[in-house]
C-alpha cells in the first residue's frame, strides 16, 4: 500500500528520492574510496607468508619491551645491529620455526636488454628456506648450486618496472650497482643470471624484493652497501625475519621476543594499525558523504507533511473503517522508509557506477595493475548505506506520521 | 426486539472561540437488532453528529452510548477502532472511497485493516460487489464510476465485514431520484441488520424506514414507528 501511494505521486516522490540518491551516492563514493585504498594496503600484508613472519631488531635498554608501531619501530631506543649470536638466541625461542637475517640492501638493478635502472631491495635466501620459495615460482626454477651467480626476480618487479613476462626474464643477466654509485660499465662479478620468477602475490610486501642465495647476497652487501651507519659486515644485521611455526602464535611469540630485548613488528600488528587509521579515515569520509543525506531528510519531512495534509480525508476514511492510530502512523512511516530505500538503492547504484567508471579512468592514468581497484563497494557498505538511508527517512517521516495518526476521524470525513 | 445500541442523555458541544455550539442536547434513544430507522432533521439539527457518536467516530461531551450494554466511553482509542472495524459499517453522502484504489480494493479495505488473508478478502469483496450489481466493474477506480455506482461500492465496503450496525449519512443526498430509489431498495434488501439512515428528506425516510426519529436543534422532537 505504501508503494502504491508513492506511485500515485511519481513526480514528487522522484524529486524527494533524488535528494536521497545524491546523498547516498556521495556517501558510497567517499567510503568506497577509503575501502578501496584500505584493501590495496591490506592485501600487501594479508598473505599467508606475511602473517607468518615477524621482523625483529635489537634495541638497547627497555624500549624493546614496548609494542612497536610502524612509526617507532626500533627508532625510539638506540638501535643495535643483530649478531649471529642474537639470531641463535631467537631461534631458541618457542614458536619460532626459522630466522633469516635481513640485509635491508637497496641496489641499482639493471636488466639485460632493458634501458635504465631501478633501485630495488635485495635479500638473501638461506639454504633451509629454498624449498619454500621454490613452491611459488611462476617461471624457471630454484638455483641448483648456491655458488653460482644467480637470482630470483619477483613478478611485481617485472610487471611494474621493466615490463617483461616471467618467461622472458629467465636467462637474462641482471647487474647490481651501489645505490649512489655512478652508472659505469658493470663489473663481471656484479652480474647475475635470472633463474626463476617469484610470485609477488604469495609473499605480500616481501614479494617485492630480488632474492639471491644468502652467501651471494652477503658478499654483495659487503661490496655495495652505501650507508656507513648501516651494518654491512657478515655477522651484523639491521633486522631479521622470524618465521612462526603457527600463524596464530604471532602475538605470543612477539611478546617473548620483546621480553628477550628485541623490538618486533608483525603484519598482524601493522594490519591492526592500518585498519584503525582507515576506519578513522572512512568515518570522516562517511560524515562528509552523509551531509547530503541529512539535507535530503528535510525534503522527506516536507513531502510527508504535505502528503498528510493532502490525504486528511483518506486518513479519516481509513479510521472510519477501523484503522487504528498505529496503522495510520505505520503507513506513513512505511512511505517515508520506502522513499529512503528507493533513493538509497538508486544512490548505491549511482555511487557504485561512478566508482566503477573512475576505476576505469584511473587504471591507465595511474598505471595500476589490473587487480587493483581504487573504489571498492563492500557488502557492508552496500547494505549499510541503504539501511542508513531508510533509517534517516523514517526519522524524517516521524513527525508527519504522528500527526496523521492523531488526526480526528470526524474532522477528516465531515466536509466535502 | 433485542437492543443493540442505546444512548443516554447524549450531548455533544463544540467550542468555537467564544461561543459554544450545542450540536446534540440530551438525546436518549434505543435501537433494536434488525431495526431500520430514519433520522431526519434539517441541516445543523445534529443528526450527523448523532451518527458519528453511535459509530464511535467521535466522543460525546456528556451522556453515554451503550453497545450491547457496554459503555463506549470506556473504550480506548484502539478499542474504538476495533468497534468500528467489527461492528459498524459506514455509508457517507460523498461516498468517501479512496480514489487511488480500485472498486475491489476499496471494498477489501476493512478486511485489509483487520488483517484478513488476501484470498479470503478477494472472495468476500467480489461476492459483495456482485450482490450490489457491480461485479463487472471491480477493477475500475472511483473516478471511472458514476455517483450511484460509487455509492454501491461504498455499500459493499460497509457490508464486507458483516457488521450488525449500518450507519448511513445522507446516502442518497448526492444522487438523482431514480438512483436514490435504487440505493434505498438495495439497503432495504439487507435483512437482519440494524440500519440507521440520516436524511433531510421526510418522504424518502418514510418510504423505507420502519421508524422515524426527528431532530431539531439537537433534541428529539418526534419518534414514530410507521
Amino acid at each position: 500500500m505504501a508503494w502504491a501511494n508513492l506511485a500515485r505521486r511519481k513526480g514528487r516522490t522522484a524529486l524527494t528520492a533524488a535528494g536521497v540518491v545524491i546523498g547516498v551516492a556521495s556517501l558510497v563514493l567517499m567510503v568506497s574510496l577509503g575501502l578501496g585504498l584500505q584493501r590495496q594496503v591490506v592485501q600487501l600484508f594479508e598473505t599467508d607468508e606475511s602473517l607468518r613472519t615477524l621482523t625483529v631488531r635489537r634495541v638497547k635498554g627497555e624500549s624493546g619491551k614496548k609494542k612497536a608501531t610502524p612509526f617507532n619501530f626500533g627508532l625510539d631506543g638506540q638501535m643495535l645491529p643483530l649478531s649471529d649470536k642474537d639470531l641463535d638466541e631467537i631461534r631458541a625461542i618457542p614458536g619460532v620455526s626459522s630466522v633469516r637475517p635481513e640485509l635491508n640492501l637497496f641496489l641499482r638493478v639493471t636488466v639485460e636488454g632493458k634501458e635504465g635502472s631501478v633501485v630495488y631491495p635485495v635479500e638473501g635466501i638461506a639454504a633451509d628456506e629454498e624449498n619454500r620459495y621454490a613452491k611459488h615460482l611462476l617461471a624457471g626454477s630454484m638455483w641448483t648450486r648456491r655458488s653460482d651467480r644467480v637470482c630470483l626476480l619477483p613478478t611485481a618487479f617485472l610487471e611494474l618496472r621493466v615490463n617483461l613476462k616471467p618467461e622472458e626474464a629467465i636467462g637474462r643477466k641482471v647487474t647490481f650497482a651501489g645505490f649512489l654509485q655512478e652508472e659505469t660499465e658493470p663489473a663481471e662479478e656484479d652480474a647475475y643470471v635470472v633463474v626463476g620468477v617469484l610470485d609477488t602475490e604469495a609473499f605480500g610486501f616481501k614479494g617485492r624484493q630480488v632474492y639471491l642465495p644468502m652467501e651471494q647476497a652477503l658478499s654483495l652487501r659487503e661490496r655495495k652497501a652505501a650507508h656507513p651507519l648501516l651494518p654491512s659486515k657478515r655477522g651484523s644485521y639491521l633486522s631479521a625475519e622470524v618465521r612462526l611455526a603457527d600463524t596464530r602464535q604471532s602475538e605470543e611469540v612477539a611478546k617473548r621476543l620483546r621480553n628477550a630485548g628485541f623490538a618486533t613488528l608483525s603484519a598482524v600488528e601493522l594490519l591492526k594499525q592500518i585498519n584503525l587509521i582507515f576506519l578513522v579515515l572512512e568515518g570522516f569520509m562517511a560524515c562528509i558523504g552523509a551531509i547530503g543525506l541529512v539535507v535530503s531528510l528535510f525534503g522527506i519531512a516536507n513531502t510527508m507533511a504535505m502528503a498528510v495534509l493532502e490525504r486528511t480525508r483518506e486518513i479519516g476514511i481509513m479510521k472510519a473503517l477501523g484503522a487504528r492510530n498505529g496503522d495510520i502512523g505505520r503507513l506513513f512511516l512505511a512511505e517515508a522508509g520506502a522513499i529512503g530505500v528507493l533513493g538509497g538503492g538508486i544512490g548505491l547504484a549511482v555511487g557504485a557506477l561512478i566508482g566503477f567508471l573512475l576505476n576505469l579512468i584511473a587504471h591507465p592514468a595511474f598505471d595500476l595493475p589490473p587487480n587493483v581497484s581504487l573504489f571498492h563497494v563492500s557488502l557492508w557498505l552496500a547494505t549499510g548505506s541503504v539501511a542508513f538511508s531508510a533509517f534517516v527517512s523514517i526519522v524524517a517521516g516521524w513527525l508527519p506520521a504522528r500527526r496523521a495518526a492523531r488526526m480526528e476521524p470526524v474532522a477528516a470525513v465531515r466536509y466535502e | 426486539m433485542t437492543e443493540l445500541v442505546r444512548t443516554d442523555r447524549l450531548s455533544r458541544r463544540y467550542v468555537m472561540g467564544e461561543t459554544v455550539l450545542s450540536a446534540l442536547d440530551g438525546v436518549t434513544l434505543s435501537f433494536g437488532e434488525g431495526e431500520i430507522a430514519a433520522i431526519i432533521g434539517r441541516s445543523g439539527s445534529g443528526k450527523s453528529t448523532l451518527l458519528q457518536l453511535l459509530g464511535g467516530l467521535d466522543r460525546p461531551t456528556s451522556g453515554e452510548v451503550y453497545v450491547r450494554g457496554k459503555r463506549l466511553a470506556e473504550s480506548s482509542e484502539d478499542e474504538l477502532a476495533l468497534y468500528r472495524r467489527q461492528d459498524v459499517g459506514f455509508i457517507f453522502q460523498f461516498f468517501n472511497l479512496v480514489p487511488t484504489l480500485t472498486a475491489l480494493q476499496n471494498v477489501e479495505l476493512p478486511l485489509t485493516l483487520a488483517g484478513v488473508a488476501r484470498g479470503e478478502r478477494r472472495r468476500r469483496a467480489s461476492e459483495l460487489l456482485d450482490r450490489t450489481g457491480l461485479g463487472g466493474r471491480r477493477d475500475h477506480r472511483p473516478g471511472q464510476l458514476s455517483g450511484g455506482e460509487q455509492q454501491r461500492v461504498a455499500i459493499a465496503r460497509a457490508l464486507v465485514h458483516d457488521p450488525p450496525l449500518l450507519l448511513a449519512d445522507e446516502p442518497t443526498g448526492n444522487l438523482d431520484s431514480k438512483t436514490a430509489g435504487e440505493i434505498l431498495a438495495l439497503l432495504g434488501s439487507l435483512s437482519a441488520k440494524t440500519i440507521l439512515v440520516v436524511t433531510h428528506d421526510r418522504g424518502l425516510a418514510e418510504s423505507f424506514a420502519t421508524r422515524t426519529v426527528e431532530l431539531v436543534d439537537g433534541k428529539v422532537v418526534s419518534d414514530h414507528p410507521r
